[in-house]
């Protein structure tokens, strides 16, 4: 296998043409694009601040006193139900919630509205003035005091409603509620455990949401968007070059003669796999390197931003892996390489288009995103822009999901096509 | 050792070889003679189990290679007839990758690269890219690659098309050594007439996907035993001699080559005296006249009316 990607990597690294495509091209487009552009994208591309309704439904002194009542009703001594309760409102999650939400360092990050009713809230929702609604229902605080003191199954939860799953703002407001709850649950443990019980945590992830994390860093910056949005765009060229060097193999006799040493036509395929995998996980960290290192792109990022940059890089390598596969799958078994031509002619560019390499599309219609989510690159393109914006790796994943989730099916594809012995 | 048997291939309505019956012994040099379109390639391609026959099988050692092509593939070198090659690698590189897919490695890799380079007398451009090599230097290349794994049958395809004589001749003298030095089972195809002579023990001539004849070269040349082919060489092309050739009783077929013609007569005792007294009587001036021994290239002309790179 080494062989084959080695033959593969020089072949292609010593044809100047394709040399210019995959790096020089990107790379220079970066530079014109990040500085035209600059300005303009800073101000439309950063995470305006997102306009939110905390609507509280539940009457914490009555569901204090109901509590009150159900500890006595357990036969707790007085003095521990009086210091129960004290030390209740202090750990009541909806008002740390709400605290949180008006703290002033997500001032310029989410602007949290709380005088709206639920109706009101909801109309306000369609009608795009808010961007979410974060409700806290009838008895919340009430089922989370006794789910941490009488160690009762947990039944609360926050509702948290968003316009739109693909918009990223739709992740950082679902990531601030997570993250609220996985604190919460860990500091309320800490809490009472320094307290000599040993407690287990009461409130558990189902209960509040899924996704964790907030980002409260800097704008995503021009430099940072279409280092990004190139590097996507022409890592897809990569899936062209290979099938195209298969259908040159095959043009000049060469797979044949592969073939009748007695090498698998699915060793072959794989190789094809590899090899594009390898090249365009090259190509992504050459621009991201360049990138970073000249234009200062990623500057003072830690080590847990590389680390969701290397996974999302190492998946969307896999994706084009993919590609290539079926590429050089149907060129092969159809001798005709129009396949490549038209990927890397037309299909890389409305790819591109939808995937918001070229501009933001969710400024353009929502629906774009949406289907440029379900392109490979649109959706590692998201993929990447969240972790830019500090956003966690399990906000990031499920588009990591959907990326090697189109690996496997193009690949299977690939395999079902490809010619399984001969060539004729 | 190997036998084909019946071999047809059919593509739609266009039958590109039918019904193709020929044998390799060990350490045999055989030829494959046809013009171009002949269904040589084709037959070569399904030997090497590249393309599945219509019809027929291809037997190695009496096991058929077309239900399990494993059992020849290790033993097989074929040299296509196009540049099967990287053209953007050294030869170099092309050898060591070829010689990893045949299964060598590290020291035995080395040398073997060593000493094939040094058979097709390149080892001093070994570092060069195939795309700056000459045609002869591609042509070695392309055969030094198929040798890399010392195959037990050599099956060439035109291995000299579109090279300078120098180097048809250093790869025609390559391969008569692997033959009779190295013992290599070699099927040499070409519609080069001179090599498949200067090589080949036996021949198969090939025409519209027929074998139309094989044997031994004298064998072959025998079919022409009761003819002789004459040169006539002229101060001036004319039609009216030819004319008068072909009225001839004893002539069977008169063509144009370079300078005058060439006859292709029954034997006979006066046939000379006669085209010199036909020349006189129209005025041509005969400079020069000869008589040919037969060649599988008049055999082919005799087979099938056609010359061989008709």
């Amino acid at each position: 296998m080494w062989n084959m990607l080695k033959k593969d990597f020089l072949t292609i690294s010593r044809d100047r043409s394709e040399v210019l495509v995959l790096l020089v091209m990107p790379f220079v487009l970066i530079a014109i694009l990040g500085f035209a552009l600059g300005g303009i994208n800073q101000e439309n591309q950063g995470i305006a601040e997102i306009p939110i309704a905390l609507v509280m439904s539940q009457d914490f002194d009555q569901e204090l006193q109901d509590f009150e009542q159900r500890l006595e009703d357990e036969g707790f001594p007085r003095e521990m139900i009086n210091q129960v309760i004290e030390s209740a409102e202090a750990i009541d999650p909806a008002i740390m919630l709400k605290n949180l939400l008006l703290a002033p360092e997500l001032e310029g990050a989410i602007a949290t509205e709380t005088g709206y009713q639920s109706t009101e809230a909801q109309q306000a929702l369609e009608d795009d003035q808010i961007a979410a609604i974060i409700t806290i229902p009838e008895q919340f605080s009430y089922q989370t005091l006794i789910a941490i003191y009488l160690d009762e199954e947990p039944n609360a939860s926050i509702e948290v409603k968003v316009q739109d799953y693909e918009q990223i703002r739709s992740d950082v407001i679902e990531s601030v509620v997570t993250n609220f709850v996985d604190q919460y649950n860990f500091e309320t443990s800490i809490a009472l455990a320094t307290e000599g019980e040993a407690v287990e945590t009461a409130l558990n992830n189902e209960a509040f949401g899924e996704t964790t994390y907030l980002s409260t860093r800097d704008p995503v910056s021009a430099f940072q968007y279409y280092t990004i949005g190139m590097a996507v765009m022409f890592a897809l060229y990569v899936a062209a070059t290979v099938s195209s060097n298969a259908f040159k193999e095959k043009e000049t006799h060469v797979f044949a003669r592969l073939m009748v040493t007695g090498e698998k036509p699915i060793r072959y395929l794989i190789s094809k796999a590899v090899a594009a995998t390898v090249l365009t996980a090259l190509q992504l960290a050459i621009l991201f390197i360049l990138s970073g290192l000249l234009f200062q792109t990623f500057a003072n990022q830690d080590l847990s931003f590389w680390l969701g940059v290397s996974v999302i890089t190492l998946s969307f390598a896999v994706t084009v892996g993919s590609v290539a596969t079926l590429l050089t799958a149907i060129a092969l078994q159809f001798n005709n390489d129009a396949i490549s031509a038209a990927f890397s002619g037309g299909i890389v560019t409305i790819f591109a288009f939808l995937g918001g390499s070229f501009t933001p599309v969710e400024q353009i219609s929502p629906v774009i995103r949406m289907l440029g989510n379900w392109t490979p690159n649109g959706a590692v393109m998201t993929a990447y822009l969240q972790t830019i914006q500090g956003l966690s790796f399990g906000a990031v994943m499920p588009m990591i999901y959907r990326v090697l989730v189109m690996s496997i099916v193009l690949i299977s594809v690939a395999v079902f096509i490809f010619p399984k012995r001969r060539l004729a | 050792m190997l036998e084909v048997e019946g071999l047809k291939k059919t593509y739609k309505t266009t039958k590109a070889v039918d019904g193709v019956q020929l044998y390799l012994n060990k350490g045999e040099s055989v030829g494959l003679l046809g013009p171009n379109g002949a269904g040589k390639s084709t037959t070569i391609s399904m030997m090497s189990t590249l393309i599945t026959p219509t019809s027929g099988d291809v037997r190695y050692n009496k096991k058929s290679v077309l239900k399990h092509p494993d059992i020849i593939r290790p033993v097989l070198g074929v040299v296509p007839q196009e540049i099967a090659l990287y053209e953007e690698l050294t030869a170099y590189e092309n050898m060591r990758f070829f010689g990893k897919i045949y299964g060598l490695s590290g020291r035995k890799l080395e040398n073997k690269v060593d000493e094939v380079l040094e058979l097709v007398g390149l080892s001093d451009r070994k570092k060069e890219r195939i795309k700056r090599y000459s045609g002869g230097m591609k042509r070695r290349i392309n055969i030094a690659v198929a040798l890399m794994h010392e195959p037990e049958v050599l099956i060439m395809d035109e291995p000299t098309v579109g090279i300078d004589p120098q180097s048809r001749s250093y790869i025609l003298d390559m391969v008569r050594k692997l033959n009779r030095e190295k013992g290599m089972t070699v099927l040499y195809t070409s519609h080069y007439m001179e090599e498949v002579e200067r090589l080949c023990d036996r021949v198969y001539i090939m025409d519209h996907g027929h074998i139309i004849a094989s044997g031994t070269k004298d064998e072959l040349k025998s079919i022409l035993s009761g003819e002789e082919t004459v040169f006539v060489e002229v101060q001036q092309m004319s039609l009216k001699l030819v004319e008068q050739l072909v009225a001839h009783e004893a002539i069977q077929k008169v063509t144009e080559v370079e300078k005058g013609y060439k006859v292709i007569a029954t034997k006979g005792e006066d046939l000379l005296a006669d085209i010199f007294k036909l020349a006189s009587t129209i005025d041509v001036k005969i400079t020069g006249i000869h008589v040919q021994t037969p060649t599988l290239e008049d055999v082919f002309l005799h087979l099938t009316g056609r010359k061989l790179r008709d």
